[in-house]
């Protein structure tokens, strides 16, 4: 006695008699007749003959079965589509923090909307820049400067891993807010001490306008 | 049961050792009388270790080669994957069958009701099966199973009063077992 070879559908994951059942039929459908079109003809053909008969023949109870699965899957396909929106509208912020003065780590903002693992994802984020990732209140941050690299590495995995194409990547630079705050500091400092570093700050001022 | 599992309950995971697999092997034959040894060592190889993954709630669930295959609450009756249960003929376990119209509330979650299995498309087996049996629930027109589920009333019952549950649904096609990816 051998094993009974059951075929599963890629879309949904359920064998291929239950697609009909699923949110995502039509999709698997299509999937089927392009896969395994000898599979296809079996399970749909028949159904197709009753349909094209006349519909008089078939149960009433069937066809409100019928009825109510394709409202199902309308309601999903147009959930599909408002995800898809949502994700092809959001934005992908990279924001470059300055810790001390030469060192910088990076905050990556706006991937929870993309089907994508965040643990995993700063597994992997540390492997390939061999630095710590983290993840802070559904942000990942990196350590080290590398917000070229990792603009690059995001717009591929988004096509590889979801198959979205043209997500928006921003970069933005923290750094400054920093220093203006640490030059006030110094202002405060230098108001206390006397004139001279009192300048300073002006002239940071004049430079800014 | 299993309708809100995800991966956060998973607590760890462990290598079985071969033995022990070699005993779940033995148990699930004398279980299930129809399947054979070579069926076994075709899913679960001798070389391949199985493992075992702990969840919340004392639910272990074996699996082997990154498939789930069985599901155990604390010490009780295992219960079979429906991935592992579509692996076999359909004569291998305790099986009953719905009509068309039970389908899509069963995928949707709900327990099975008397009248689902006595309707024309419906099939109750002859054999005894008694309260509290795990039975596999097949559907009319197709070929794979559907569900797992738990006995609640007696064949004689469920033909007489044709009312309420009949089956406790524990697993279904769509649920958080079946998504569940290791």
């Amino acid at each position: 006695m051998s094993l009974v070879n059951t075929l599963y559908c890629k879309v949904c994951t359920f064998p291929v008699d239950f697609c009909d059942y699923n949110k995502k039929a039509t999709k698997c459908k299509k999937w089927l007749s392009e896969n395994y079109p000898e599979k296809f003809q079996e399970l749909y053909a028949d159904k197709e003959e009753i349909d094209n008969k006349d519909d008089d023949s078939v149960d009433v109870k069937a066809k409100k079965v019928e009825e109510s699965l394709k409202k199902m899957e309308l309601r999903q396909e147009k959930k599909e589509k408002k995800e898809l929106e949502n994700q092809q509208n959001s934005k992908i912020i990279i924001k470059t923090i300055e810790r001390t003065k030469r060192k910088r780590s990076i905050e990556i903002q706006g991937l929870e909307v993309f089907p994508l693992d965040l643990k995993k994802l700063s597994k992997k984020f540390s492997n390939k820049f061999a630095t710590g990732c983290s993840i802070v209140d559904k942000k990942l941050v990196l350590q080290g400067d590398l917000a070229d690299d990792v603009e690059v590495f995001i717009n591929k995995l988004l096509k590889e891993e979801a198959g979205l194409d043209d997500i928006k990547v921003e970069k933005t630079v923290a750094k400054r807010k920093k220093t203006e705050e640490e030059l006030a500091a110094d202002a405060a400092a230098a108001i206390a001490n006397g004139t001279s570093t009192a300048k300073y700050v002006k002239g940071s001022e004049l430079k800014k306008e | 049961m299993f309708k809100k599992l995800t991966k956060d309950d998973i607590k760890g995971e462990s290598q079985l050792k071969s033995s022990l697999s070699r005993n779940l092997k033995q148990q699930l034959i004398a279980k299930y009388p129809k399947m054979t040894i070579e069926q076994l060592d075709t899913i679960i190889p001798k070389k391949k270790p199985m493992s075992l993954v702990k969840c919340e709630d004392r639910l272990s669930l074996y699996t082997c080669n990154d498939e789930i295959l069985l599901a155990q609450f604390y010490t009780d009756e295992y219960i079979p994957h429906l991935k592992f249960i579509q692996k076999f003929p359909r004569d291998c376990f305790k099986s009953l069958q719905v009509d068309k119209g039970a389908i899509k509330f069963i995928l949707g979650g709900s327990d099975i009701m008397c009248p689902g299995i006595t309707s024309a498309g419906g099939i109750l087996p002859a054999e005894d099966i008694a309260i509290d049996d795990l039975i596999i629930v097949y559907a009319e027109g197709k070929e794979s199973a559907l569900c797992v589920g738990k006995l609640k009333m007696t064949a004689n019952d469920i033909k007489t009063s044709n009312k309420g549950i009949a089956v406790e649904v524990i697993h279904y096609l769509g649920d958080g077992l079946w998504n569940m990816k290791i």
